[in-house]
This record gives structure tokens, sequence and C-alpha cells, in this order.
């Protein structure tokens, strides 16, 4: 479904992505694990068109994406859902979803048959709808900024860090939230540190370490990689 | 830009290639500014006498608008206040002018104050609209006052005598590019020292410069006192060179003009007003047959230059060639950053919380929360999203008020307190939603922490000699050294912002340590981290304890808060849930149900 072939990004003179190239098949949870700075943010903003690659191609689809706007990639079919949750905090909950909704806005009904999906997905936010964003707690963020970016229904969905910040009460939540969407039939790529939980969802994992792709394979076999094992997983004390 | 460096003998060994070139174009541009009166048409030297004065003016301006980021447009007023003071001087008292020239400064310095003062409860756009106000008051009133300032007929002035004889046209130049180095040397030189970082920091997180130790009134104040300085000495320049001023020079186009020059060159960089000023002063007069236009062009000019190079022609070149900022790293970086504190271990309580609460509207954040932090522990705040964790830092830090309640430190009362009297206390911080200064480069950034560390004044900075020199090189390896402990020693040179927001978490890390706090709040340092960056950190946090400064930590990884922690407190819904040492929290019900969830308490 979507397919990067040797990009290279740069800040300024800064490469931070250095020939990456990596797939994603319909269905699948894919996680890319790496180290701080390792440019994974990189890669999500690149795929969603905030960041343009110097060199390659990204093909979502049969088309390549690497040249359109960050609207139109939307357009296409692919959301993000960024770091840190960044709901709307002034604004209650359906008020967010319909934000998300934005690309929908003149189909009415649409919007409205999908916010009851969503409710219907996570009906704690149907609960709270009247609720200012700002007032949910961390794990209900979450799921609403989730949420949000389902409202377009997207056929790829990336999630940056969604368990960052969050309480260990919620970060259990979040990961059965993405199997939830999972299930359902989106595919999702996921960034994230919480690696060993990351993984439990994923089909198939990256492991990215100074903007080049070092390791890849099934979900398994990263788990069981002692070099991932080493480098990303750390040694549990017992 | 002028690179800074301390000996001039090692400038050419620790500087980039950039820099060197750098050097090469300003040596140049000093010599053709020589050459100048030799080569050139006596039009075009008084085009050129009137750019170093506009210079000494917009380098001011930068001070306060560029590196302080506190926008003035009502510069004019100033140096019609500087060009006025220097002229009724002369003409009502025949001062001479060696005597006006310092008068001048003096009195637009004050008004410069006066102009500051609103910076204290307004900025951005509201301060603009002040400083229009006080153009225009200083225009009227140059115009109604016609006892003192002859009024719309204006003044003349006589002019300069040097050693018996009037000084010529010639003389003027060099005196005028004399003057102009030296603002231009002065200048760098602040902002190069402890005071331009500070103005910076201001500039680009108020938030965190105060909690780092900078005063923001008084940095502010000073910002705007040292431009309104300049452009009354420019003004007084002015009246001198001219021999006869007016009302109709000290108009609101003129703050504009000068507003523009910055934001053309680039505003913040010392080469900024120099590119910017010579631009829009020169190329006008070769526009002249569009007499009519030329504001319209200077229009067209700004909203060109904003939209196409957003932070001037040097900002444009930066990004072009990023080597031009560039620190060279000392021969050997010193392994130990971190002041000893554990002399003054002695399990003492360090903080104190009594009853405290705080209401944000109708809702209660923290409820009647009271906590007692030893020196010398690692004291880990827990507890669910929203639960009024960072609040309560926030509090601690005094950038809230507690509704009620008191918070002591070393045995002080903190209430009522400003954030940078807390800093300097001994209370350093870090931020939940990262805070650093975007546009200072990574070394800079850790010394802004130092800021409270040093003693030297303004005069020691203006001219970088003795105890100014010795501050900046101790703060420089020091924060080389925090750099080296956090392992982003190799990014120092480039902006904070290039890096990433877990890299970012360390930077904060750093500049807080380089506070040399008594107490370290830490708000979420691991967020954005994976394990084995996570092991890293718990190193760190335990090198500072060892060092017996006392860690306050609010954390979501449990097992590392586990680790680390010697007491736990959980925080839920504002109020203090329980208290104990990790063992004891872990297992307490309560917490499971509100925070842990069962899962973790069967993972760990």
């Amino acid at each position: 479904m979507l397919e990067i072939n040797n990009i290279r990004v740069s800040y300024g003179k800064v490469e931070v992505i250095k020939d990456v190239s990596f797939h994603i098949e319909k269905g699948e949870v894919v996680v890319i694990i790496g180290a701080n700075g390792a440019g994974k943010t990189t890669i999500m903003r690149t795929i969603t068109g905030l960041m343009k690659p110097s060199i390659g191609s990204i093909v979502f689809k049969g088309q390549d994406i690497s040249k359109i706007s960050a609207e139109r990639i939307v357009a296409a079919g692919i959301t993000m859902c960024p770091e840190g949750r960044q709901v709307f905090p002034q604004h209650t909950v359906s008020q967010n979803l319909k934000l998300g909704a934005y690309l929908i806005r003149h189909n009415r009904k649409l919007v409205q048959e999908r916010m009851e999906k969503m409710y219907e997905l996570f009906p704690i936010l149907k609960e709270r709808q009247q609720q200012l964003a700002g007032t949910l707690s961390g794990g209900e963020q979450q799921m609403l900024a989730i949420a949000r970016a389902m409202m377009v229904d997207p056929e790829l969905l990336l999630l940056d860090e969604p368990s960052a910040g969050l309480a260990p009460i919620y970060v259990k939540n979040t990961f059965d939230m993405i199997k939830k969407l999972s299930e359902r039939g989106t595919t999702i790529l996921l960034v994230e540190q919480m690696a060993k939980m990351a993984l439990g969802v994923a089909d198939r994992a990256y492991v990215l370490e100074t903007g080049r792709i070092v390791i890849s394979g099934s979900a398994q076999e990263i788990m069981h990689d002692p070099r991932v094992e080493e480098s990303y997983l750390g040694q549990k004390k017992s | 830009m002028l690179p800074m460096k301390r000996k001039y003998d090692s400038v050419l060994n620790s500087s980039s290639k950039e820099q060197k070139v750098l050097w090469v174009i300003a040596i140049l541009a000093v010599l053709s500014f020589l050459a100048a009166p030799a080569v050139v048409s006596s039009y075009f030297l008084r085009l050129m006498s009137l750019t170093l004065i506009y210079l000494i003016l917009t380098t001011g301006l930068n001070i306060i608008a560029g590196y302080t980021g506190q926008v003035s447009l009502g510069q004019a007023g100033l140096y019609g206040i500087g060009a006025y003071t220097g002229a009724i001087l002369a003409v009502k008292l025949g001062v001479p002018f060696w005597l006006c020239l310092p008068a001048a400064m003096v009195v637009a310095g004050l008004f410069g104050l006066v102009l500051g003062a609103p910076t204290l409860k307004v900025s951005g756009h509201y301060l603009a609209l002040i400083t229009i106000g006080f153009g225009v008051i200083v225009e009227k009133v140059l115009i109604e006052w016609q006892s003192l300032t002859g009024g719309a007929m204006g003044l003349s002035l006589p002019g300069i005598t040097l050693f018996g004889q009037n000084l010529s046209e010639m003389g003027f130049y060099y005196l005028l590019l004399v003057l102009c180095l030296l603002t231009l040397l002065v200048t760098n030189n602040i902002v190069r020292s402890y005071f331009g970082r500070a103005f910076i920091a201001i500039r680009d997180n108020e938030i965190a410069a105060s909690c780092m130790g900078v005063n923001l009134t008084s940095y502010k104040l000073l910002a705007f006192v040292l431009s309104a300085i300049l452009a009354g000495a420019a003004g007084c320049l002015y009246a001198f060179y001219s021999v006869f001023i007016s009302p109709d020079t000290f108009i609101f186009n003129l703050s504009i003009f000068f507003l523009l020059t910055i934001i053309v060159g680039g505003a913040g960089t010392i080469a900024g007003p120099i590119i910017g000023t010579m631009l829009l002063t020169i190329v006008p007069e070769y526009l002249h047959f569009l007499d009519d236009y030329r504001l319209i062009i200077y229009g067209a000019l700004l909203i060109l230059s904003v939209i196409g190079l957003p932070q001037g022609i040097t900002g444009a070149f930066r990004n072009k060639f990023p080597g031009i900022v560039y620190f060279a790293p000392p021969a050997d970086i010193p392994d130990d950053p971190l002041t000893d504190k554990s002399y003054e271990l002695e399990n003492n309580i360090l903080l104190e919380l009594e009853n405290v609460s705080k209401d944000f509207g109708g809702l209660r954040a923290i409820d009647e929360f009271s906590m007692a932090v030893k020196s010398g522990t690692v004291h880990s705040l827990i507890g669910p999203n929203g639960a009024g964790k960072t609040t309560l830092i926030n509090i601690i830090t005094g950038v809230y008020q507690p509704s009620v309640g008191k918070v002591c430190f070393k045995g002080k009362d903190l209430l009522r307190l400003k954030p940078d009297r807390i800093a300097l206390a001994g209370i350093g911080r870090t931020f939940q939603n990262v805070q650093v200064f975007d546009n200072l480069t990574v070394l800079e950034n850790v010394m802004v922490g130092a800021h409270g560390k040093f003693r030297s004044n303004i005069w020691h900075n203006i001219f970088r000699i003795g105890k100014a020199r010795q501050e900046e090189e101790k703060a420089h390896l020091q924060a080389w050294s925090l750099l080296k402990m956090v392992g982003l020693e190799d990014r120092a040179s480039e902006p904070a912002n290039s890096l990433s927001s877990g890299q970012q978490r360390l930077l904060e890390i750093a500049r807080a340590l380089a506070m040399e706090p008594d107490l370290l709040l830490l708000d979420e340092p691991a967020a954005g981290l994976n394990e084995i960056e996570i092991e890293r950190l718990g190193e760190i946090i335990g090198r500072i304890k060892d060092k017996g400064i006392t860690v306050f930590l609010i954390e979501h990884h449990i097992d590392f808060v586990m680790d680390i922690s010697d007491v736990i407190t959980v925080l839920n819904f504002g109020r203090k849930l329980t208290e104990g040492c990790p063992s004891e929290v872990q297992s307490n019900p309560e917490v499971i149900k509100a925070y842990l969830g069962t899962e973790a308490v069967e993972a760990c």
C-alpha cells in the first residue's frame, strides 16, 4: 500500500534520513523503533508531506506522493496523530471530532455517521461529548486524538509516540485501542519508545539508527533479536 | 557576524572556515569605509555619514527589537529627543558638542526608561502601539513648545570645533566612523555576554528565562535604555552634522524606516542592521526619480523581505552557511561539571509545602496538599495525567501563586517571590513541554542556566575585561562539561530547536544543572526516551544525587521511578493519595486502582 524508496531528508545541511526504504502492506501494523534523534518523527513528517525528501519516492496506492502538499495527502487517505496528543483543549469533545472531519465537512450526514461510529468504538467519548477536551484525563485525550484522526476514515493511520507522557494505566489502554483499530482493518504505522509494548501489537518492525534502517523483520523476530534486546529493550532487572 | 573569541592568537585555530571568511569581509568593509572619502563624491560622502548616524541608532534598536524581541516603533521620538537635547544645550547655553553628546545620551536614556515601562505589562502589538503613541507625542511637543524648540521653524546649530578648528566634512565623517565602530564593538560585546544571552532568552521564552534566574523587568528595561542611549547619541550627532533641525525629521515614518532596516538586514545579528541600514539609506537615493513612490517601495520591500527572507539577509546566510555559528570545543572538557552540595546534607527538610491549594476559575487543581522533600534524596511525584503534578512544580518555582498555603525552601518562605528569585535561591527545573531557547545554540542554552553565577557588571562586559572574561570562560567550560555529561557535546554549535524532543529534554537537564541548584525539579525527563536512554538518564540522576543535589521527579515510566526514588508521593485529583518508599507505594491498592493498573504491577 505504501512504499518508501531510498528517501533522503535534510534539515538545512544536516541529513537526518539517509537512504531509507520500507513498505507497508494493507491491513498491517508496522512499528519503527529507534533511539532519540534517529529520525523517526522525520519519517512521519515526510510521509504526511510536512517535509519533502531531497531524493527518493513515496508511493501510496501506486501514486508518488513525495511532492504533493500535506492537505492533499490527507485527502488521499493518510492521517497522522501527532506526538503529545494535541487536542484542542478549549473545544468540546464533539467539536474536536468535527474539526478532524474538516475534509468531509460539506457532507454533514457522513460527519454525523462517522461520529456515531467513533462513539461506538470509544464509548467513553460519547459520555464526554460536551466536555472541554482540556478537562479530559491523559488517556481520554489520547483516545480523542486518535478518534479525531479517524474521522476522515484514513486508509493509513500514522501514530507518533501515542504512549508518551501517559500514566501507566493509560498506556495499556492505548495499545488496546491500536489493536482494536487494526482489527477493524485500519493500516497503521506506529513510532514508539515503549518498544516491547509496540512489538506486542505489531506485525512487522523496522529499527532505525541515525537515519538508516539497520534491522527489519517480523515483530516476533525483532523482539528476540539480540541486538534489539541489548539496544532498545533494556535488561529488565528482576 | 563576528565570532566570539577570547584570545586573538587562537582565533585562527578555533574558527570555522565560514568564520574566517567573515573576518576577512569585516576587515575589508572597515578598510573601504576608511578609504571612502578619498574616492567618493562629497554628495555620496554625506550619504555615508548619514548611514553611519542611522547605524548607531539601528544597532541600538536591534538590541531591543532584534535580540530582546520587544518591538519599538517610537525610535524616531528618542532620536528627536537626542537631537533637540544637543541642539538646545548648544544654542541656548553655548554648551560644546563634546558635552552635548553625553547629555543627549543621558536624557534619551531616561526617556527610554519611560518608554520601556509598559513592557512590564504588555508586549507584541500592544507594545508597538504604545511606542507609536510615544513617538507621536514627542513629534507634537517639538512642534508646539516653540519657546524651547523653535517650533516648526526649527533650530540652527553651530558646528563642532576641535582644537580650535571647525570640523570639516571629512573630519566629521571619520568621527562618525570611529563612534560607529565603537558602538558595534560595545554592542557585540554586550550581546555575546550573559546580558545578551538573557535578552535572547527573554525573546525566545519568557517563562523559561525567568526560571533560569533572569529578571525580566530589569533586563527588558536595560535593553530599552541601551537602545534609547544609542538613539540619543545618533540624534545629537545628526543635529550637529546637519546644523539645522526641525520637527518634521522626527516623524513616525522614520521609526518605521528604522525597524525596516533591521527586519530586512536580519534581526538579532550584529551584521543585520549594518546591511539593512546601508541598503535602505543608499539604494533609495538612486530611486529619487520615483520620489513619491519611495514609501511604496519601502512597503513592498518589507512585504517581500518578510515573505522571502523571514529572518532577513543575515538569517538567510546563516541558514545557507550553518558553519557561521561555531564554538570550538575546549582542549579538554572537564569530566565533573557538578558542584558538590553534599556538605549541606544533614537530612534536613529542604522543601516544604503546607496546605497548598490552587484554583483555576472554579476548578480546584491542587487541594490542601502538604509535602516535605528531604535534602539529598530522589523524591518522585506520580499520578494520573491531569492530577496536578506540573501545577505543583509551577507553584514551587513561582510561575503560579497558590490560592492558599505556604511553600518554604531552606526554611525561607517562597511565597510571592518571582520565578527568577526562586531560581537564584537554588531551585532549577525542566519543563514537561520542552522550553528550550530555540534561537540560541545548544551550548548557549546551557550558559543561560549559569546566568545567576555571573557577578560582573555591564561595564566589565562592555569592554569584555577582567572579571567578565574570566566568568565567561568558566561558564563556557562548565557548559561543555555538562553537555558531555548528557551526551550532547557534538551538537553544541547547533540551534537548540534542531534537537529531537528527547534530546531537548536532556539539554534542559544540563541547563538546569548549570544553575548549580540545591534542588532540581525534573518534569517527565524520560518522556520520548527509549529504555536504554532511560537507563542512561538513571545514571545521570545517580551522579546528581551523589553530589548531594536533591532531585524532585515527575515521571510516568514506573520501573524507572521505582528504581531510582527514595520517596514517592502519589497525587490524584490534586490531593495526596499516599506517600512512602517505592515498595509501599507499589503495593498500595488505591495507587494500583488510580494509577498503575493491574497490568503494570504484574509486569514488575
